[in-house]
């Protein structure tokens, strides 16, 4: 039985309409601020064998982890899976869950006696035990410093909470509440899609809905066949580096991608990158995979529904002992740096297969945590993704100040944090000349600058960026570096690389973060003059830039800027 | 004699209400919006009213007006040259946005641009001074760099500046101070500071608001005065001349140029406030509404006849955190284009005709097949009462426009028609029950209430799909937004921060914050020339659990116009309210009060509710062919006068309903009856007929 073209589409926006209600539902219940703030979680329907049927994309990388989540509790629990039960997980490697501070929550839907699909979640944790507050350390060496793992375990069974679990998870975190309200929250996301998805099959029966799962996957499939298609044939390759692994800090890290693509098959081998290494830069290939699959819809049409069919199309291959495809138990906390290189290097490759879009290095990725106790005695983790800035693009700048590619977390807000946490917001800022110079400029990045209001603290970082810079495109030139320095501008001044764990910071240090700029593309010479004019302006170019990097006649610039602030 | 008119500009028409206060006699006008100069379709709508009732401007009680001026300003670009104030050292908050893509096709692609920022980094200053987050001055605010900033802003040309520090909304008073050195050395210039504006947590949502004020500020006050004096000069006499506010009260013109962002959503908010009304006549407490025009639907809820407010909206990118309708805006209207997607699959808007040229059957040039299109073909529009025959339509363009694309998707025009509705149906049915979901509502337990142009023509259709029982259209659907202004209430809202435990939250302090925001609620009810029989002040607390970010207002209740401090009882009703909402609660958690907010409500001259006029005559009008799926075919379908049906008729479905703005559906398992105030009540199910 063919569904038809427009009951197809009905179903298709209530599964996504029902995608968005649990979202909504997660951040306005959430208790941490990395969700509630930060909104590190996503949500997801899927299909009986755990393919993506319902979405509504927050965070890109989320959508490869939940297949693997769903796959994994399967075969774990296969026959023993009942309405009311909820299973929890954050192993990157029995679940393909995306590092061990994420939590996935699955809630399997029945109609009667059939499993039809799983209600999904996966949502940061402010802590999951380990070597550092907030768990993922920059210099773990193994998984199990990587906080507690939970293979696929039930939280709930047939409606009731399982009290081991429960009891268990809060007894391995420094924050047990945070992390149990932000679960109760998950699963009550859950159990909302449960709910909904069972209206939508009494509405249009079941054999429909299940026949549009597979009839949404196959159209998304054949759509991405015929475009590949209409591509050139050929072999198309790219790397990019990352700095380093945290433990050996002068070894930058290769990503390097072959596409080979041929007719409507395209493959992407990734055998060349890196091998594994010692500290938790790794990414499991089901998380590489999910880099393959945004960069196709980001190239193809950002509209283009990433499901199930989307995974059936690309092609993969990995070398087992990389950085991309690391033997367990190797550390994998700070993979996202990795998952965003090895993006870009996907996105260089394909500038072959579509190079009307070429797009420059990014100012990177990473988190943030300060942990430890208030003056007041009591334990806090502060979490926080900031946004660094786009490369440039052909035709526009790139953007400042902004979550790039698969990470799309939003900065907490000042106000949140010195009401929560012991510390001082000095400086958040837009760093002058940080964005690559070029005929478009690359996005500028942020300075933030943290004082310390507490005796005792531990500080993560899991930045980049801080050796290897975002590159330019075109004879656009790279982007500013990053920086981590604690008391800069004093006598006992100290940079730290960008991922580490556990440095200890007292009352009164001041630690300013700096975020690296995106990459420029295309020569500077054609900068157009209004562009480079509203750039000094603003201060996002210096004068001193304007005229040794740009060329642009000093007395020129200087009448120009004189006319605009109305001086004669 | 006297009158009471409402006034509301939309996009494509302006509308007028006007109401004989003694008589309850309702007069409508209806002329095309002028979006260069606003104040001449309000003038226009005047001139018509005057020139086709027998209705003296002079003898006009109270105007009340929905503007879009501040809208379009934004929207285009066109508002003031505003300078923003920010600490020292924070320039980032404004250009970084939060660091978060929207969702859907933005957050994927790589070639996003941030939303552009409505005053520039040259002409942000950053002014030395700092306020702690319990209220502590960490550092003393620094004159001269006020002074500096200002001096050079002034120079550049700025007419309006926003000023934005941190922790303003525990202590104001370095943004206060900053607005009298503002004063002092540049008279002319408006100052917005976001402690007035907007005194809440979280420092982006409430900057990116002072800055939208201090952008829409001139240019809302230029208008409103103008208009103001041309009203005067056509011999308006009352003092009662309001502004609706997006929070759905009015406020006194003059005190409504102070506030000018409030004024974001000032038309749909009318449309959502006119439900309140009908839900109050109907009986019926829990309402969606849904107001479907030319290029968008409007959708809220109304539970147990209350309007659900929103502290996080957005125009055009611009974040607001004002207190707003909650209003969810999609892009399906009755000029909504369909077309065949990349995909394959059938595809409606979110592109549309619009006014110009128009959905293909207004033969105005427009050869794209709309959902206007669809509903001629299905016979459920009539091109013959196109704003009740003043304008002549086409069906063969209709047809002409479908079949091209029937070609590439390869069915005939009729499914295909059928199909545009279904997807434009869901779209809407997604957008209703999500508006359903925020407040954890169960469409079932709902009536539907359906206005705008195109709204009655989709409505039994929506309710199918949504599993609701009863169908509400009122009296004159074209025009409810203008209706709306002439039912509600001046309205003010304070706020005051004030974070604390439940456990150790001390009543008295309580009573002592909310005093202060009495004493400002008095000073405004003073101007408003409020009674105390006329008005009420209504205490809530907005309280959360601990670790959440966001919060529920609980009522406090008063008496003799001094709140009620209950603790106890209040701890549990917020329990229970969170429930209500979210599905769980968390009762072994002490709750977290975060803000005290008062809000003050004055009742205006209420537009007394006639008995219907019934036009005399035969109520059928005729019969033509309409498309049914349960039939699977067209069925001969009796069409009907809506100024005919008296109250207490019922009409069994097939039928249509036509009325010079729109035409209403039935399918065949419906059927109607007349309330008392002329409103369709239409019931989907247990069709008793006869």
């Amino acid at each position: 039985m063919a569904v038809d073209p427009i009951t197809s589409q009905v179903i298709q926006n209530r599964l996504s309409g029902i995608v968005q209600e649990m979202q909504n539902n997660i951040f306005r219940t959430g208790y941490s601020t990395i969700v509630r703030e930060s909104q590190d979680a996503s949500c997801m329907i899927l299909d009986s064998e755990g393919e993506v049927v319902g979405e509504h994309v927050i965070l890109p990388l989320h959508i490869a982890a939940l297949p693997e989540v769903v796959k994994a509790i399967k075969k774990v629990y296969s026959g023993r899976i009942f309405p009311g039960d909820a299973f929890i997980t954050n192993h990157p490697y029995v679940s393909g869950v995306t590092h061990s501070i994420d939590m996935a929550v699955v809630i399997p839907v029945f109609i009667g006696d059939a499993l039809i699909a799983y209600c999904a979640s996966i949502a940061h944790k402010s802590d999951l035990g380990g070597m550092v507050p907030g768990t993922g350390s920059g210099n773990a060496r193994e998984l199990f410093q990587e906080g507690i793992q939970y293979p696929p375990v039930k939280f709930m069974d047939q409606g009731k909470v399982v009290e081991e679990v429960e009891a268990i998870l809060r007894a391995n975190s420094r924050t047990p509440d945070v992390i149990m309200g932000d679960i109760r929250g998950q699963v009550g996301t859950g159990r909302l899609g449960e709910e909904r998805l069972k209206e939508v099959v009494s509405r249009y029966g079941l054999e429909v809905v299940l026949e549009t799962f597979s009839d949404l996957q196959l159209k998304v499939e054949r759509r991405v066949r015929s475009v590949i298609a209409s591509w050139n044939d050929g072999t198309f390759e790219a790397e990019t580096w990352v700095d380093n692994d945290g433990i050996q800090l002068d070894v930058p890290i290769k990503y390097h991608v072959r596409i080979e693509k041929s007719g409507e098959r395209i493959l992407f081998d990734f055998s060349e990158s890196a091998p594994q290494t010692l500290g938790p830069l790794n990414v499991r290939p089901p998380l590489v995979r999910g880099c393959c699959y945004y960069a196709m819809v980001a190239m193809i049409d950002p509209e283009l529904p990433n499901n199930g069919g989307l995974a059936r199309v690309i092609e993969t291959k990995f070398r087992h002992g990389s950085v991309l495809d690391p033997i367990y138990p190797a550390p994998t906390n700070t993979y996202m740096a990795s998952a965003t290189a090895v993006t870009e290097a996907v996105l260089q490759a394909m500038n072959g297969l579509v190079p009307e879009k070429k797009i420059a290095g990014m100012g990177g990725v990473g988190g943030m945590v300060i942990g430890g106790k208030r003056k007041d005695g009591s334990s806090y983790v502060q979490y926080e993704l900031i946004g660094a800035a786009y490369g440039a693009r052909n035709g526009k700048d790139g953007v400042s100040g902004v979550s790039v590619l698969l990470d799309n977390a939003k900065t907490a807000p000042i106000e949140v944090l010195e009401t929560e946490f012991p510390v001082r917001l000095r400086r958040f800022e837009l760093i002058t000349d940080s964005g690559g110079a070029g005929q478009y400029r690359g996005g500028l990045a942020v300075r933030r600058e943290y004082e310390i209001l507490t005796s005792k603290a531990q500080l993560t970082l899991r930045g980049g960026k801080h050796t290897e810079p975002a590159f330019g495109v075109d004879g656009g030139m790279p982007g500013r570096l990053g920086a981590c320095i604690i008391n800069p501008d004093s006598e006992g001044s100290r940079d730290l690389p960008s991922r580490f764990g556990g440095e200890e910071l007292k009352e009164g240090d001041v630690l300013r973060i700096e975020k690296a700029g995106g990459g420029g593309l295309g020569p500077l010479s054609e900068r157009a003059w209004e562009k480079l004019l509203g750039d000094v302006l603003d201060g996002y170019v210096s004068f001193q830039s304007a005229q040794s990097d740009y060329g642009a006649d000093p007395e020129k610039l200087k009448s120009a800027i004189a006319a605009w602030n109305g001086e004669e | 004699m006297s009158w009471l008119v409402g006034i509301d500009t939309g996009g494509t028409f302006t509308d007028l209400a006007a109401v004989d206060t003694e008589t309850g006699k309702i007069c409508t006008v209806k002329v095309p919006s002028i979006p260069a100069n606003p104040a001449q379709a309000v003038m226009n709508s005047i001139e018509q009213l005057v020139a086709e009732y027998p209705v003296s401007w002079s003898d006009t009680d109270l105007l009340a007006h929905g503007t879009t001026v501040a809208t379009n300003a934004i929207l285009e670009g066109k508002g003031a040259r505003a300078g923003l104030f920010i600490n020292r050292g924070l320039g980032a908050i404004y250009p970084m946005r939060a660091g978060m893509h929207p969702t859907g096709p933005d957050l994927i692609d790589p070639y996003y641009t941030k939303p552009p920022e409505l005053v520039s980094r040259a002409l942000t200053r950053e002014i030395r001074g700092r306020i702690g987050f319990d209220g502590q001055e960490l550092e003393p605010l620094e004159r001269e760099d006020v002074v500096r900033s200002a001096l050079e802003l002034k120079e550049q040309g700025v007419n309006s500046i926003a000023v934005c520090y941190l922790f303003s909304f525990v202590n104001p008073s370095h943004e206060q101070a900053t607005r009298e050195i503002i004063s002092e050395v540049f008279p002319q210039c408006r100052v917005s500071i976001s402690s007035d504006v907007l005194p809440v947590i979280r420092e982006y949502p409430r900057l990116s608001t002072t800055v939208l004020d201090a952008y829409v500020g001139p240019v809302v006050s230029e208008y409103l005065e103008e208009l103001a004096s041309r009203l005067g000069n056509a011999g308006l006499n009352t003092q009662r001349f309001y502004i609706m506010q997006s929070s759905g009260g009015l406020k006194r013109m003059s005190l409504a140029v102070r506030y000018p962002n409030e004024t974001l959503l000032s038309g749909p908010a009318a449309g959502v406030v006119f439900c309140q009304k009908l839900s109050e006549q109907s009986g019926f407490g829990n309402l969606l509404t849904f107001d479907m025009g030319g290029t968008s639907a409007d959708m809220s809820v109304l539970l147990d006849g209350e309007v659900e407010e929103t502290r996080e909206g957005s125009i055009a990118g611009q974040d607001l955190g004002t207190p707003m309708i909650q209003i969810r805006t999609i892009g399906s209207g009755g000029g909504s284009i369909a077309f065949l997607g990349k995909d394959g699959l059938l595809k409606v808007g979110p592109e549309s005709a619009g006014a110009v040229p128009g959905p293909a059957c207004y033969g105005r040039g427009g050869t794209l097949p709309t959902v206007t299109d669809a509903n001629v073909v299905l016979g459920y529009l009539s091109v013959d009462n196109f704003l009740g025959g003043r304008m002549a339509g086409n069906a063969d363009l209709a047809l002409k426009a479908l079949s091209g694309l029937s070609r590439e998707v390869r069915i005939d025009e009729v499914a295909l028609a059928q199909g545009i509705l279904k997807i434009v149906d869901t779209q809407m049915a997604v957008g209703l029950r999500m508006a359903l979901m925020e407040r954890g509502a169960d469409p079932r337990d709902f009536v539907l209430v359906a206005f705008g142009g195109s709204g009655p023509v989709h409505a039994v259709r929506l309710g199918r799909e949504l599993g609701i029982d009863k169908v509400l259209i009122p009296r004159f659907p074209g025009i409810a937004c203008s209706m709306g202004l002439l039912n509600t209430v001046v309205k003010y809202v304070y706020l005051q921060s004030f974070i604390t435990r439940f456990n150790s939250a001390d009543p008295s302090a309580i009573a002592e914050g909310f005093e202060e925001l009495r004493a400002k609620a008095m000073n405004d009810f003073r101007v408003e020339g409020l009674s105390n029989e006329s008005s009420e002040l209504a205490y809530q607390l907005d309280v959360r659990y601990p670790r959440q970010g966001y919060e529920l207002s609980v009522d406090l209740g008063s008496r003799d116009g001094l709140p009620i401090i209950d603790l106890e009882s209040t701890r549990e009703r917020f329990h229970s309210q969170h429930h209500g909402y979210y599905g769980s609660s968390a009762p072994d958690e002490e709750p977290e009060i975060v803000n005290l907010r008062l809000v003050l409500r004055g009742e205006l001259p209420q537009m007394k509710w006639s008995d219907p006029e019934v036009e005399p005559g035969d109520l059928l009008k005729g019969h033509r062919d309409a498309w049914f799926d349960s039939a699977g075919k067209y069925l001969s379908t009796p069409v009907y006068y809506r100024s005919r049906l008296a109250p207490g008729v019922q009409v069994d479905g097939p039928a249509i309903i036509e009325q010079t703005d729109s035409a209403t559906i039935l399918d065949p398992d419906s059927y109607l009856v007349v309330d008392n105030f002329g409103n369709l009540v239409i019931h989907l199910s247990g069709n008793v007929k006869g």
